[in-house]
């Protein structure tokens, strides 16, 4: 290893440049867009409208300032790696694509969202429309009991759910609730994020 | 109240992996090191599966082996199971429908979601101990395009000879060399590589080299696998 230090930037070790929309709803640990949520330094921007050329002109500057990578702290229907210089992980298709993978031939991945469609699982309630209201405040544990009834009805309805991808990123602090109930592992955002990051900074094993 | 949920004789291990039949060092950084792991692990060693005969021979005739095992590991307690060789996407569904468990059976798996994050005109590229061995099937197995560009470090001077022929001591900074040389070679052949994929679960131990002398992202073993664990736990 070279003893001489490789400068050239304002600050390091924050490899990861985060996107998060402008809110007020209470970010806990598990949402992406809580710092705590990861056991590493990232880098937020913080739009100030969450559309696609606000998020490239935030992610480019965010490069330009030393992140090696972009992730999305929130769902957008925009894709920035056609546009960027560096890897996004801000896309479903590839967090859905790295667990479908694992999965057995006849099994299936449960996709939990506020509203659903043919790909998606509905999960309504009262963690649904606090986010959609932008509240300041948030009942943890009526949260909670609002996302496990949506799951275990899923899970009873379709017993071939063998996985479940939590595809809004306040489901995030909820992960470990939703596994102990169905039995079923739970892949989220700030899983696909953590993932992301470590192939940006692999760990350096002792020798 | 609580409730717990039993069923196996021992809890707390969710993640069993799937071990060749070798006696090559296993340093810190590579699966079959307990050290290696923040959590605990369940091992499992598939006999009659050597090195040479799972890379260059194809696997062949050990799929009852790789599948008991399995059941093996899934009946002692194990929620998921890996193997230790990127070789072995070629079992990718035979085992994850034999075990009814989500299976992450090779590095390879993650090529696909790779593929969708890189830059324009950029995709992922593939560094193995043996180029010569991995075939389309190796990739198409598991949704990966078979023309994804690799390079071997069978002709280093280290690490495909230790691994492959199964030898007792390993040089780890002449196995790094291989690597890195490698994946320099991979880049300079290849400029659309924008990621980095270590097919061989004995890498781990040099990505970060791979990272430091690439400037590119690095996907090995370890990072797959603490991600695939994570569903299983509390925290990433």
């Amino acid at each position: 290893m070279n003893a001489v230090a490789p400068g050239g930037r304002s600050f390091y070790g924050a490899r990861l440049g985060l996107l998060a929309r402008p809110t007020r709803f209470p970010r806990l640990p598990g949402d992406p867009a809580n710092a705590r949520s990861f056991p590493f330094s990232l880098r937020y921007a913080v739009l100030e409208q969450a559309d696609r050329s606000t998020a490239l002109r935030a992610a480019e500057r965010l490069l330009d300032e030393g992140a090696e990578g972009i992730g999305l702290a929130f769902n957008a229907e925009f894709d920035l790696s056609d546009a960027l210089a560096a890897p996004f992980a801000g896309g479903l298709a590839a967090q859905r694509s790295l667990v479908e993978a694992m999965l057995p031939p006849d099994a299936a991945l449960g996709v939990l969202a506020f509203s659903g469609d043919n790909d998606r699982i509905a999960a309504p309630g009262y963690l649904a429309d606090a986010v959609a209201a932008d509240e300041d405040r948030l009942d943890v544990e009526r949260a909670r009991d609002s996302l496990l009834a949506a799951a275990g009805r899923a899970a009873a309805d379709r017993p071939a759910i063998a996985a479940w991808l939590l595809e809004e990123p306040e489901m995030g602090p909820f992960a470990a609730d939703i596994r102990a109930a169905t039995g079923r592992p739970v892949y989220d955002r700030t899983r696909f994020l953590a993932w992301f990051h470590a192939s940006l900074a692999p760990r350096a094993f002792p020798r | 109240m609580t409730v717990a949920l039993g069923g196996a004789p021992i809890g707390g291990a969710a993640l069993g992996i799937l071990m060749l039949d070798a006696r090559f060092p296993r340093v810190p950084g590579d699966m079959g090191n307990g050290d290696t792991w923040p959590f605990p692990v369940l091992y499992e060693i598939v006999r009659g599966a050597t090195p040479e005969r799972v890379v260059r021979r194809r696997a062949e005739g050990l799929d009852g082996a790789f599948l008991d095992a399995a059941r093996r590991l899934v009946g002692r307690g194990a929620t998921a199971l890996t193997t230790v060789c990127g070789f072995l996407s070629l079992f990718q569904s035979e085992l994850a429908a034999h075990a009814g468990a989500p299976v992450a059976s090779s590095t390879l798996m993650q090529v696909p979601a790779l593929d969708r994050m890189l830059p324009p005109g950029k995709r992922t590229g593939v560094v193995t101990v043996s180029r010569e061995s991995l075939w389309d099937d190796h990739f198409t197995a598991v949704g990966a395009r078979a023309d994804t560009p690799v390079e071997g470090t069978e002709g280093g001077r280290e690490l495909t000879r230790v691994l492959i022929g199964n030898e007792p001591w390993l040089d780890m900074g002449a196995a790094e060399a291989d690597v890195t040389a490698a994946a320099r070679r991979l880049t300079a052949r290849c400029p659309e590589v924008g990621a980095i994929v270590l097919e061989c679960a004995n890498m781990a131990p040099y990505a970060a080299a791979v990272r430091r002398e690439t400037g590119l992202p690095v996907h090995d073993i370890y990072s797959f696998i603490t991600w695939v664990h994570s569903g299983f736990a509390d925290a990433p």
